[in-house]
């Protein structure tokens, strides 16, 4: 009887150290500026380097870090801050059904399965097709648009489409999940401030478009930056000149690096700044004019 | 042999186990519940067709020479403008038709789509593979053919859907379907209608529904010409003459999937495998066996019901006379009995079919003999309940163990 009292209490023991069993982080990629601080020393984040729920991370401007929860879960944090692990435990969880669930669901969804063979219902097992199929998408996004950096104001998300199709259904997603959808008809742009409100500061979305029975297209990216960053940027920009200049100058000239920077609606502001500042300067009035044919701007 | 056997041909229980075994399949088929799950023999066998061994391990096809009526152009990664020039090329080479078994499924850029579609336009004797899209399989209204980009441009279309499971075996085809009322030609039976009306008239006169394709080359045993060597003009002037045309998209790399479906002909012709077939390469089987008049047929229903019965007849009479004169050897006998018709059964079929085309599916036969010995089981327990009650008179009161 003792020997069994032991061997529960053993048991017992174990079973609540392993359910305390410290999570452990791998560091998988880094962008930017990353900093790992563990028992008050920091350090450069580094690919492969583990962390464990003691250790801290500190996410510069910018800058994304992936990590890998014990060798399961990847998440990725590019909010700036600094981040204790144990924050991170969520993330570490993964979605386990029982196997009797999902030996369950499986002979259930087997069971109700329609009997039948290809010879006796042939209409049914039609859906092997012989040929090769090219090309289910119409829309053509301009490759500049991959990436888009928006901190405010007007700006479109235009593409062409090549048919006849004048219904598309925009798509903007939070990792896979839709934070926004809308059905555009007759029309082949959708403005950001329509959805800005959906996005969240510096977190990376992605946008997808789809015609009418055709298929999605490639997703692009859309990050809506804050505006300590935005200005800390402008200002880096307004300090990069070499020689003294107009304001008009400065303003195509920030017009140019925000649209290198893919701050779309940004360098349309300063643009078209620029254009007013000196109307007779023709330079400024056909970029303008060229930014505005490209990206569709009425 | 009469005392040893066929004494217990002509004994009541003898024929009632026997049709008790039907009775069983036919109550098991009432089942609403798709059972196959739960019996490994008959999942195992969901996409198997003994008749598969004639080509994968018994080469039946083997030294089938070219097929110089057919020839394939593999257009690759072509683009609209490289497929018109295509099209320009061959149809400049006068063949009897050209089959594109290319699915458009929206525009792209103008100046290409309007080369393509020019081409299309222009050239008579091209056929377009369109597809037939099943929305609701249960609902004929639904139905529709999905012409493609270019459907309203080309005359002549044939869908190119086959028959068999979601990534299944590929061993028959429809050749035509009534969609909305109107006919729709399958892609292979669209090209012969133009290539030779009389032989889609002779295949239609067979009335079937489906046909099961009686494959006799594989890839390499049809001329494939390469769609650049095309449009270098590579090919001699009177090579595509009278021919038949498909241009379509092969790719000899075997980890390359793309339009590639399991077949007979795969080497591994049961358990987990890579796609072995192209498309494009099955429709040339399609046309080939048509060209040849050589389909596959396969034994009316009524004798094939009558020849199962006998077997199942002949078996449940060996059966019973072990369990009932000598049942220490009944379990010895039943299996050798069963591997025995196994193999026999499956040389039986595989020999029709390769000697004579005919299609015979021993899986029914095989699943009767090894219901027999637990209906035999089964049939004892309600006989002799029977005479016990009814004094329903069995051999099975009085001599069983």
């Amino acid at each position: 009887m003792k020997r069994i009292q032991t061997l529960l209490v053993f048991l017992f023991i174990s079973t609540g150290l392993l359910a305390q069993k410290p999570n452990s982080f791998l560091i998988y990629s880094v962008k930017g500026t990353v900093t790992v601080s563990e028992d008050d020393k920091s350090s450069k984040a580094q690919i492969g380097k583990l962390l464990n729920d003691r250790s801290k991370i500190i996410v510069g401007q910018n800058s994304l870090v992936s990590i890998i929860c014990n060798e399961n879960s990847l998440f990725s944090v590019v909010k700036p801050g600094t981040y204790n692990m144990t924050q991170f435990k969520d993330s570490c969880l993964v979605n386990k059904s029982s196997i009797t669930s999902n030996y369950l669901k499986f002979i259930w969804n087997q069971l109700t399965t329609p009997k039948g063979s290809p010879e006796k219902n042939r209409k049914s097992y039609m859906n092997n097709l012989g040929a090769v199929s090219r090309t289910n998408i119409s829309i053509w996004v301009d490759s500049r648009l991959d990436t888009i950096n928006y901190y405010n104001g007007e700006f479109p998300i235009s593409w062409k489409c090549y048919s006849d199709v004048t219904e598309f259904d925009f798509q903007l997603l939070d990792d896979t999940k839709p934070v926004f959808q809308k059905n555009i008809k007759g029309a082949t742009f959708i403005n950001i401030p329509d959805f800005s409100d959906k996005l969240k500061i510096n977190q990376p979305y992605t946008w997808t478009l789809k015609a009418k029975d055709e298929e999605n297209t490639e997703t692009r990216i859309l990050i809506k930056w804050d505006k300590p960053s935005y200005e800390k940027l402008v200002n880096r920009f307004i300090a990069a000149k070499n020689s003294p200049e107009t304001e008009a100058e400065e303003s195509f000239r920030l017009g140019f690096l925000l649209e290198s920077a893919r701050f779309y609606s940004e360098a349309y502001q300063y643009y078209k700044k620029a254009s007013q500042l000196s109307p007779d300067m023709e330079l400024y009035q056909k970029t303008l004019d060229a930014f505005k044919k490209d990206y569709h701007i009425e | 042999m009469h005392h040893f056997y066929l004494r217990y041909l002509y004994k009541r229980d003898t024929i009632l186990a026997t049709l008790s075994v039907f009775a069983v399949i036919w109550m098991l088929s009432l089942i609403p519940l798709n059972t196959s799950i739960l019996n490994p023999f008959k999942t195992a066998l969901k996409d198997l067709d003994f008749n598969d061994i004639a080509y994968s391990v018994l080469n039946k096809n083997a030294g089938t020479p070219f097929d110089n009526r057919i020839i394939i152009i593999n257009i690759g990664n072509a683009d609209r403008i490289g497929l018109a020039g295509m099209i320009e090329k061959i149809r400049n080479a006068k063949p009897k038709v050209i089959g594109l078994d290319v699915v458009f499924h929206a525009a792209q850029e103008p100046i290409p789509d309007s080369l393509l579609r020019n081409m299309i336009q222009t050239t008579p004797n091209l056929v377009m593979a369109s597809y037939i899209n099943w929305k609701d399989k249960n609902n004929n209204d639904q139905e529709k053919e999905n012409t493609g980009y270019f459907g309203a441009v080309s005359k002549n279309r044939g869908y190119a859907n086959f028959i068999g499971e979601d990534g299944g075996t590929i061993r028959t085809f429809s050749p035509s379907e009534q969609i909305n009322g109107k006919k729709c030609l399958s892609f292979p039976i669209a090209i012969l209608s133009i290539a030779d009306q009389e032989l889609v008239d002779k295949m239609e006169q067979r009335k079937k529904e489906f046909e099961v394709i009686n494959y006799s080359r594989k890839e390499e045993q049809y001329m494939i010409i390469d769609g650049a060597a095309l449009l270098e003009d590579n090919i001699a002037p009177d090579f595509l003459k009278d021919k038949i045309v498909l241009m379509g998209y092969i790719n000899p790399d075997p980890n390359n999937v793309e339009d590639k479906h399991f077949t007979p002909m795969n080497p591994n012709f049961a358990g987990k495998s890579i796609p072995d077939m192209n498309g494009i390469v099955i429709h040339a089987n399609i046309l080939s066996m048509i060209l040849d008049g050589k389909y596959i047929g396969d034994i009316p229903v009524w004798l094939f019901w009558i020849i199962t019965i006998l077997i199942a007849w002949l078996h449940v009479a060996l059966f019973m006379r072990y369990y009932i004169e000598e049942h220490i050897w009944f379990h010895l006998v039943a299996k050798l009995a069963q591997i025995f018709f196994a193999v026999l059964s499956v040389y039986i079929g595989i020999m029709f079919f390769k000697w004579f085309n005919l299609k015979i599916d021993t899986k029914i036969s095989l699943i009767v003999i090894i219901l027999a010995i637990d209906v035999i089981y089964f049939y004892e327990a309600l006989a002799v309940w029977l005479h016990t009650k009814f004094g329903f008179i069995t051999t099975f009161h009085s001599k069983t163990h």
